[in-house]
């Protein structure tokens, strides 16, 4: 009795540990019969494709499967925490104008891009005219017009909304008539296309959400499940963290010429990359697979099968290296002042030593090791074509001898023959080196700390829980604004290919302080330097018309990067898997939507 | 056993309520931010804004009181209402559990996962079961025989080898190579013809059986001991000397002796089932409610978090209660007061 009664115990603890999984699940996330009985928060029950339109062909193409294994959690995009969400939403939901993929703008619920010389723009950039166009209907079959825009606007501008949209460069709205509208800037804005641009920020409408505004924004389930839009796909059923399935928008205005071809889209979630990617290439069960954050050596194989193909689009992000321009051992840690009295005693101030550490990487082991195709060594924050400076090339080919001989002239010796050079007053250069939890990132480190070995530079690797690391509240000390260490690595990346909004980051006023309240603003490496500030101010007043802007940008880059606050490593691509009998995708694009043109796909066969 | 049972229900309650409230103390200690999936360059006022309008800066004390009674008050309401379609005070303007990532009522995305759960790892529970119960008996009953010796190596290869590889094997054979079924588990998928019911079924087989492996090995290793135990008793040798049949020894009364620890084992087990075998789960994509748990904690949503532990909090207290009551039934040497 007591023998069972203890085998029994043992047994509920081993069931008990078994039921949890009994393994330790690698990758994060970030993550039977469908009709839904009860309480349920699906809104719209039309699960069958309805009959094509006498017109055209629309529809006709069947389903399509696009696998995310970040799975979507709502379909509302204003007030999602993820791109998994954006791209859900841009099925249903259209800006006024979209970026495409060589970063240049292209109508979409507008009728031309508004510029100075077509009197769209105000001289003084203070003013932006959107002509909209007047073929166009919602999903409920109203005419989509200017009053929506405007109403958008009211719908982020209440701070209790929780909308992740950012207008607060606009004053005011003005609805001039049904298809025109003008936005009001409290500043000059050279760069005025940042508002309802891209599919993080398009057009909802009001009839749908005049109820959801404020505080009554979370409450609107229905509302956030199957917003109405003017998309070629309308939401049939949405599970969270799960699947979306998307049938064809009777009312949408490509309908007539047979757009979209597929007739009905589920986008799919769970699991990893790696099984999103065997799923299109190995298997042939799905037709799209995006965000495949996979080792090269694992994805080439599976491409080799020859059911799909990769496909990388690039668009401004680099994972670069920042070097703490505080002190992170201070007491209170890395907390910046203007008199500089908490400089890091070795990497403030100290471009020839950061020259050096540059020098010594070896960026092309790093692509080979974790990015292969979808990853280009770089040296500078803003590659962007035709706008990237060439003047700091010079990190692309590895010199250790040089490297050595800038630190031997900067008096770091090894005095005591350890390996380790030392700098007077700081001891042995050791140096915590911190990033988040992923493989790729992993590898990485390893070859930089292999690298900087050869120069005598200890790198101590650590790393943190995305969650933990990209915590924008001042709750974890982890946290890539907090830096409390000596170096960090992670990618930073633009949203639109406006260099002055993306450049602005690294001002002195960027500076995030425990002072503050750690907000999490864009200088992360807490550089600050006079001469930046004010090229950065000339900039952010240019036209990108104006025969200077381009020379401001590559002014700008070359002033940051010779600073030596960051060391730029890799610009990487994002990178998707479509199968083989999928066509009309076109360039593959970074900038807005991967699904920017979904109404163009077709199967060949 | 009446006052037993009341008694231990009655304890229940504050033992959920300390429960809710540590599990809410950690969580509410713990980093996390709902908006560290934003890109980066969303400006420091609109992620404030956004945690501000999800109440996250609220003081705990007030977080936790007012989620107590979202949770027992309001959310019990609602489901009244909804079951019975009645309306009971202020049904249209009722606040809800509101999940942070998605912006839905949390009860609700759990229950639209309980289908796909219950029906992968309650069949998988359920044929692993009825594999393990009479591997066990037979391998107990001729122990150290070719099947016992076959048996143990099995089960031991079952429970040792972690699911991620036996899956991960799985898909490679089966799908990859041999291309027979799915990888991927579909849950809208619904089940009103032929077809479709061949489709749910080859998508179920491999997740389905990939966890039987691992709960029969588990379960016949206990069981094989357990008959082990009983079949040394006196009364198996007076059973045996006054004639009756091997078959009726066995089957009637060790077996029965036998699985009364097995029983209260699988009670205990079936909280199990909803946590979902997460990796498992993770592998085929099932999306259930492990997987479910696992995003939230990723993503930082705090109230999914704290509503799917504090539900399968309750569902252990309970299934305690009733592995007790079950123990207690069973054997009439078990007597509560």
């Amino acid at each position: 009795m007591k023998r069972t009664r203890l085998l029994a115990l043992l047994a509920v603890l081993a069931m008990v540990v078994a039921a949890c999984g009994g393994g330790d699940g690698e990758e994060t996330t970030t993550t039977a019969d469908g009709g839904s009985d009860g309480p349920t928060t699906t809104a719209g029950e039309t699960p069958e494709p309805t009959d094509p339109p006498a017109g055209g062909a629309a529809g006709e193409g069947g389903p399509l499967l696009i696998l995310q294994w970040q799975a979507v959690s709502q379909v509302n995009v204003l007030l999602s925490s993820g791109t998994k969400d954006a791209l859900a939403a841009s099925l249903v939901l259209e800006p006024l104008a979209e970026i495409g993929p060589d970063g240049s703008l292209v109508p979409a619920l507008a009728t031309e891009i508004p510029t100075v010389d077509n009197g769209g723009v105000t001289e003084d950039f203070t003013s932006i005219t959107w002509n909209l166009r007047d073929d166009v209907l919602w999903s409920d079959g109203t005419p989509f017009t200017a009053d929506d825009v405007l109403f958008t606007y009211e719908y982020c501008a209440d701070e209790l909304t929780g909308c992740q949209a950012d207008f607060s460069q606009i004053e005011s709205i003005d609805v001039v008539d049904d298809h025109t509208v003008t936005l009001n800037f409290s500043a000059p804005k050279p760069y005025p296309y940042d508002d309802f641009v891209t599919y993080l920020e398009p057009v909802i409408q009001r009839a749908q959400f005049a109820d959801c505004v404020g505080e009554q924004a979370s409450a609107c389930t229905e509302q956030n499940f199957n917003p109405v839009g003017t998309g070629p796909y309308v939401v049939t059923e949405l599970l969270p963290e799960d699947t979306v399935t998307y049938a064809m928008n009777e009312n949408y205005r490509g309908v007539p010429d047979g757009k979209p071809f597929f007739g009905t889209v589920t986008i799919k979630g769970g699991g990893d990359a790696e099984a999103s990617a065997r799923s299109v290439l190995e298997i042939g069960e799905a037709d799209y697979a995006w965000n495949l954050q996979v080792a090269p050596e694992i994805l080439a194989p599976m491409e080799a099968a020859g059911n799909g193909t990769i496909v990388t689009s690039f668009t401004a992000n680099v994972e670069h290296i920042n070097l703490n321009q505080t002190d992170p051992d201070a007491d209170p840690p890395s907390e910046w002042t203007p008199d500089g009295a908490t400089a890091h005693p070795v990497l403030a101030n100290n471009p020839e030593f950061s020259r050096a550490l540059s020098l010594a990487i070896d960026r092309d082991a790093i692509v080979t090791v974790g990015y292969g195709p979808a990853g280009v060594s770089t040296c500078t924050l803003w590659p962007v074509e035709g706008q990237a400076t060439t003047n700091q090339d010079w990190c692309l080919t590895r010199d250790v001898a040089a490297a050595n001989q800038i630190l031997d002239d900067l008096g770091y010796l090894d005095t005591d023959n350890d390996g380790v050079r030392e700098a007077e007053g700081f001891g042995p250069l050791e140096f915590d080196f911190v990033t988040s939890t992923n493989a790729v990132r992993q590898a990485t480190q390893d070859v930089v700390k292999a690298n900087w070995e050869e120069i005598g530079v200890v790198a101590n690797m650590s790393n943190q829980d995305a969650g933990l690391f990209f915590d924008g509240t001042s709750a974890s000390d982890f946290s890539i604004w907090k830096f409390f260490a000596d170096m960090e690595m992670f990618t930073n990346g633009a949203t639109i290919p406006d260099p002055s909004a993306y450049l602005l980051s690294w001002i002195t006023d960027q500076i995030p302080t425990g002072a503050l309240g750690w907000p999490a603003t864009g200088n992360m490496p807490r550089m600050s330097i006079p001469e930046y500030d004010e090229t950065w101010a000339t900039l952010s007043q240019t036209a990108p018309t104006d025969p200077a802007y381009t020379d401001l940008v590559i002014q700008l880059q070359d002033i940051m990067i010779e600073g030596g606050a960051i060391i730029p490593l890799t610009y990487r691509g994002n990178v998707s898997a479509i199968r083989s009998d999928i066509q009309g995708l076109g360039d593959p694009n970074g900038w807005d939507s991967e699904y920017w043109i979904i109404e163009e796909w077709t199967r060949s066969g | 056993m009446g006052t037993y049972v009341v008694r231990r229900t009655l304890f229940a309650i504050p033992t959920l309520l300390a429960i809710s409230f540590i599990i809410f103390a950690i969580l509410d200690l713990a980093p996390g931010d709902p908006t560290s999936q934003l890109p980066l360059t969303i400006p420091v006022e609109v992620r404030e804004r956004i945690l501000e309008s999800l109440g996250v800066n609220d003081p705990f004390l007030i977080k936790w009181l007012k989620w107590m009674q979202l949770m027992f008050i309001n959310e019990p309401l609602h489901a009244i209402d909804s079951i019975f379609g009645t309306c009971i005070g202020d049904c249209e303007a009722r606040a809800r559990i509101i999940s942070w990532s998605s912006r839905a009522p949390a009860i609700d995305v759990i229950y639209q996962r309980i289908p796909q759960t219950l029906w992968v790892l309650g069949l998988a529970f359920i044929f692993g079961t009825l594999i393990a119960i009479p591997v066990g008996i037979i391998s107990a009953y001729k122990q150290y025989s070719a099947f016992d010796n076959i048996g143990t190596f099995v089960t031991m290869i079952g429970f040792s080898v972690p699911t991620f590889f036996t899956g991960l094997l799985a898909i490679v054979i089966f799908s990859v190579w041999l291309g027979w079924f799915p990888s991927f588990y579909d849950t809208t998928l619904v089940v009103n013809s032929w077809d479709s019911f061949v489709l749910q079924v080859k998508q179920m087989i491999m997740p389905v059986a990939v966890l039987t492996l691992f709960n029969a090995a588990v379960l016949s290793r206990f069981t094989r001991a357990s008959v082990l135990d009983n079949l040394n008793e006196d009364y198996v040798r007076t059973a045996r000397s006054k004639g009756l049949g091997e078959n009726k020894v066995v089957l009637t009364h060790v077996m029965r002796n036998s699985l009364i620890p097995v029983v209260t084992l699988l009670a205990l087990s079936v909280p199990g089932i909803f946590a979902g075998a997460i990796i498992t789960e993770q592998i085929f994509r099932i999306n259930g409610l492990g997987q479910l748990l696992i995003v939230a904690i990723g993503q930082g949503d705090i109230p999914m978090v704290q509503t799917l532990t504090f539900i399968f909090a309750v569902l252990i207290v309970v299934f305690n209660l009733v592995a007790d009551i079950t123990y207690g039934l069973l054997d009439p040497r078990i007597r509560y007061d």
